[in-house]
């Protein structure tokens, strides 16, 4: 979505909302936030200014009319901070460098703003400021995700990267599933409602040459070394599906099937997988916790792309979310032999 | 020198985890009663149960199986009982010896701290 320069609008989603100024010209925005569009939602009177300071895009938070300080921000990214780059000093300020565009400053905070040092990439820090400020104060939690539909049913396929979520989502789409998205879903806390980062698929060669009927598209260099194919599948003109889902775990490659996944162990892969606005390690636990309660949850092994999309679709045209909900996950049968406490060593942190 | 210490911490340790088990295993021989469990906040997960230590954060998992003989462990219910429970919600054919697990999981319970101990005073093992 492109939009004039100098323009303000209202994005955001489930009870959150921004008001966003920009007095630049605007990057392409993702459509996620602009899915629950409504002026009215914004209540707490939060907004993103981005502006140029000479050739620099500037990005600001202001809330109640107070600049804010967006430091935090920072300590939730991956990259390294320190204070000066070569012959430059920032004495005064601190420079961000992102990992995943090579090692050079990327991000300077200066007086709770951030500087985009490297302009050309200044939509995704709009987004991974957006982002950020979505989950500190939405009810909303976001996961590492491909989405998709059968019927009135969400498929939420979970994993690490390249785990075959994108290469599985294009095979569901190929074989009649309505298809959202291969990046990130969102759930609200509160009701458990789902939301789509809705964009084409990005596949890695390996997975585009496993598809029967590989799709249109043009080759991109996602990050150095990482090269990736932006699939034309066409993006389901049905809104996704918000309030059934079905949370699968891609668990490696070998036969295509599905088996029960304790609910422990779904527990603490989602935790792993989710982005959530409070960094305490239990907080985001209880938050995985609940979500597993609340829906079906199953491991899947991935086998040939398009035999592991005909047995998703059969088995999602064959149950309810409510009746799976009661069958899914460990099994309740007495075998002689139960387990018993199982101590997660990564909650140990 | 601080290998020696450590040593020695280890040992103590293991001690007090092994005293520990032997404390909830002879208690449910002379009373006939589960020991009560510790005051831990718990979430359910899917079918099993988050149970967290506040202390240090770590958290334990437990199955549908161990989450039954954890609620059975209030200190008045006793073996017997946990045992009809288990058989009626798995529905558990009669030669299936439910009371060595129910044991083994009050043990396994015991060595992960997650029963009273006499310690606190609390503890009805002993």
């Amino acid at each position: 979505m492109a939009l004039e320069p100098e323009s303000s609008f209202c994005v955001g989603m489930a009870d959150w909302s921004i008001k966003l100024v920009f007095d630049t010209p605007v990057p392409p925005l993702p459509s996620i936030y602009l899915a629950d569009r409504n002026s009215e939602l914004n209540t707490r009177s939060s907004e993103l200014r981005v502006s140029l300071l000479g050739d620099v895009p500037k990005i600001s938070w202001i809330h109640d009319n107070e600049q804010q300080d967006l430091s935090e921000l920072l300590d939730c990214l991956g990259g390294r901070r320190f204070n000066a780059v070569g012959n430059a000093s920032y004495a005064d300020s601190c420079v961000f460098s992102d990992v995943v565009f090579g090692d050079a400053p990327a991000l300077e905070l200066r007086n709770g703003d951030l500087h985009v040092l490297n302009p050309e990439h200044r939509h995704v820090y709009i987004d991974t400021v957006m982002t950020w400020l979505m989950l500190r104060e939405s009810s909303l939690v976001s996961v590492h995700a491909a989405v998709c539909a059968v019927g009135e049913i969400g498929l939420v396929l979970l994993g690490p990267s390249r785990a075959g979520k994108s290469t599985l989502a294009c095979a569901l789409a190929a074989q009649g599933a309505d298809y959202y998205g291969d990046e990130s879903a969102y759930f609200d806390k509160r009701d458990g409602r789902l939301y789509v980062h809705v964009r084409s698929p990005a596949l890695r060669p390996g997975g585009r040459k496993l598809l029967a009927t590989p799709p249109a598209g043009d080759w991109y260099e996602a990050k150095p070394g990482d090269p990736k194919f932006a699939a034309s599948v066409p993006v389901s003109e049905r809104p996704c599906p918000s309030d059934q889902s079905i949370l699968f775990f891609l668990d490696g490659f070998g036969e295509a099937a599905l088996t029960p996944i304790p609910g422990g162990e779904a527990t603490v892969r989602l935790a792993r997988v989710l982005g959530h606005g409070n960094p305490t390690v239990s907080v985001q636990l209880d938050t995985a916790a609940d979500l597993v309660s609340r829906f079906p949850c199953h491991r899947l092994t991935v086998g040939p792309p398009d035999a592991t999309a005909k047995m998703l679709i059969a088995f999602v045209s064959a149950v309810t979310v409510a009746a799976d909900r009661q069958t899914c996950g460990a099994p309740c049968s007495y075998d002689g032999s139960p387990r018993r406490t199982e101590t997660d060593p990564s909650s140990n942190r | 020198m601080p290998l020696r210490t450590a040593f020695i911490a280890s040992c103590y340790y293991l001690e007090r985890i092994l005293w520990a088990m032997l404390d909830v295993l002879e208690g449910i021989s002379s009373t006939g009663l589960l020991p009560r469990r510790r005051e831990l906040p718990g979430r359910p997960a899917g079918r099993e149960l988050l149970v967290r230590e506040p202390e240090d954060g770590r958290v334990h998992f437990l199955n549908a199986t161990a989450t039954l003989i954890w609620n059975c462990c209030d200190g008045e219910t006793t073996v017997t009982v946990c045992a009809e429970r288990l058989r009626a919600a798995f529905s558990i054919p009669v030669e299936v010896d439910v009371d060595t697990d129910i044991r083994e999981t009050l043990s396994d319970f015991a060595l992960k701290g997650l029963i009273e101990t006499d310690e606190a005073n609390n503890g009805v093992g002993a």
